[in-house]
């Protein structure tokens, strides 16, 4: 029973680590809040969702929910380079649009995506292989590994000429242009690299959980957020692949705390409607940590000053 | 090499804060000329070289740099042709990343940046070789980040950086002015070396009166948007402090009455 919970928890942190690697890409690469996040996460869920109702390849739909992710992060970024749109508002405007765009594409709220029905889904096309490893075990090892892939192939980007050039705007945008990089380009890059990832993750969640709902978006980039921030104090490294192994660890981390709130909370009097409220002041516990931290530390050490001049 | 025309450039135009920063520029700077440009505070020295650079279009006049029309021209497309160092350490270089991802970055200003990883061996041999020059020992530090180095290192790095691609122009925006004198001094020497050996063309904006008569075979004295003095071989060599002090208090008298004789 518990590890059936364990198991799933694992199988959804990993899934979720697809969409913490985007955040990371966005937020931290970039130093860009990227609110785009709440809406291309069902936006990916809505391409899968649909396609795979009218029947198209399940495999087929993930290329095509990273295009559209990668379009709408475009579309951000447009916004904020070419008409100069501040990023928490450019992010919050391609949202809000999304919103619209997504019932649009799905035509409804919600799309059911059961194998009751008859969809095939990348879920239930893995799980048909009959391979000799157990359907329990296979799920988790597949999602390990096109996480695992998708994380080495992101650090070697990130290693190229583009990539440095990504960074480096992130980083110092005045000495990015002074060294000749289009910081405009930079960002548009960044932010359909990101937002592509993040459709991925809903594209994959909606198969994974069996349906693609309108408001599954919602909290998302502060959970990614979370997410980033627990695996950045998990893994303390510097270099790029110790810090995506953070953030994907950080998802897993963050999932898991989540279930085990949900499970357990339940005895505290926490309902499965507080998950948001939760994850908000989970959020807010993280980053005031340091702060407070601080603030203990010097009250601490004036005491103890004081208590030394006394002696 | 460089030349500018008619240049003017009003900040806050057409508002109650319209300030006119710079007046009709004319500068033409030939190949391998070494100016010094001082003035007071707001005089429009770090605006005119932010100019040249991109950072801001001017409002009026050309500015033409290796005989190409480089006016309207944005930021990062002239920066192959300005290698540039900045007053502020961290301003020139990334602080996140390493020395050798820096110095990748500074090499492939005005290339396209494709899907070649951006720091491979051989290059790596080049980076070490050439901040071995530098002579602070930052050739066994690649792999750190930029960010652990001192003020100093950073500004030996950016400046190391900014020729590092070859550029026909070298602005330095007062690159000295928050280093210790005697880190000063060292980056001094360095840039001197660093000019001989790439034969630039350099403007220099200073505070220091003594650095900028010692330093470059010309120096312009910029007041309240305008070059009010320049002065250039045999006669800058001959020049003191005094004298500069003299004629600054001269030229500027002489506005005064000048502006009077208007009012009246």
């Amino acid at each position: 029973m518990l590890a059936g919970f364990f198991l799933h928890s694992v199988e959804e942190g990993l899934l979720f680590g697809i969409l913490t690697l985007g955040v990371y890409v966005s937020f931290r690469v970039l130093n860009f809040p990227d609110l785009t996040v709440d809406g291309s996460y069902p936006l990916g869920a809505a391409v899968a969702g649909i396609m795979i109702f009218r029947g198209v390849n399940p495999f087929l739909t993930l290329p095509v929910a990273v295009l559209a992710g990668a379009l709408a992060g475009l579309m951000t970024g447009v916004l904020h380079t070419k008409l100069k749109i501040a990023p928490l508002l450019a992010g919050i405007i391609t949202m809000i649009c999304l919103y619209s765009i997504n019932l649009r594409i799905m035509g409804r709220p919600n799309i059911s995506l059961s194998p009751y029905l008859g969809h095939k889904t990348v879920i239930s096309i893995l799980k048909g292989l009959n391979l000799p490893l157990k359907s329990v075990y296979l799920i988790p090892l597949v999602f390990f590994l096109v996480v695992l892939v998708l994380k080495l192939l992101l650090d070697l980007f990130l290693h190229t000429e583009s990539g440095l050039a990504i960074r480096a705007t992130g980083n110092n945008e005045e000495m990015a242009r002074a060294q000749g990089i289009n910081t405009d380009t930079s960002k548009l890059i960044g932010l359909s690299l990101s937002n592509g990832l993040v459709a991925l993750a809903g594209a994959l969640f909606a198969q994974y959980q069996g349906f693609s709902d309108i408001g599954m978006g919602i909290g998302m980039i502060i959970a990614g957020l979370a997410s980033v921030i627990i695996g950045g104090a998990l893994i303390r490294g510097k270099t790029i692949g110790l810090i995506t192994l953070g953030v994907v660890v950080g998802a897993i981390v963050y999932r898991l705390a989540i279930a085990a709130a949900l499970k357990w909370g339940y005895n505290l009097g926490f309902k499965p409607t507080d998950l948001k409220l939760l994850t908000g002041l989970l959020v807010i516990v993280i980053l005031a940590f340091p702060i407070l931290r601080a603030k203990m530390k010097t009250k601490t050490a004036r005491l103890s000053k004081d208590i030394a001049i006394r002696k | 090499m460089l030349k500018i025309t008619h240049l003017n450039k009003t900040f806050f135009k057409g508002s109650v804060n319209e300030n006119l920063v710079l007046k009709d520029i004319n500068l033409n700077a030939p190949h391998t000329d070494f100016v010094t440009i001082i003035g007071s505070n707001g005089a429009g020295k770090t605006t005119l070289l932010n100019i040249i650079s991109g950072v801001f279009p001017p409002e009026e006049g050309r500015i033409e740099i290796n005989g190409m029309d480089a006016t309207n021209l944005p930021e990062h497309k002239r920066a192959s042709l300005i290698g540039r160092v900045f007053q502020n350490p961290l301003q020139g270089t990334a602080s996140s990343l390493t020395l050798e991802e820096n110095l990748a970055i500074a090499t492939l200003r005005g290339k396209k940046r494709g899907l070649n990883l951006a720091v491979t061996r051989k290059k790596r041999e080049e980076f070490r070789e050439k901040l071995r020059t530098l002579g602070l020992g930052l050739e066994r530090r690649l792999h750190q980040r930029v960010g652990l180095l001192s003020g100093g290192q950073r500004q030996a790095l950016t400046i190391l950086m900014a020729v590092l691609a070859k550029p026909k122009l070298l602005l330095l925006d007062e690159h000295t002015a928050s280093l210790d004198p005697k880190t000063g001094q060292l980056i001094i020497s360095l840039t001197k070396r660093i000019i001989d050996e790439n034969q630039l063309t350099t403007l220099m904006v200073t505070h220091n009166m003594e650095q900028a008569l010692k330093l470059g075979n010309r120096t312009i004295m910029m007041e309240e948007g305008e070059i009010i003095f320049d002065v250039s071989g045999k006669e800058k060599e001959k020049m003191t402090v005094n004298d500069l002090l003299e004629k600054f208090s001269q030229i500027k008298k002489k506005k005064l009455v000048e502006d009077k004789m208007l009012l009246v």
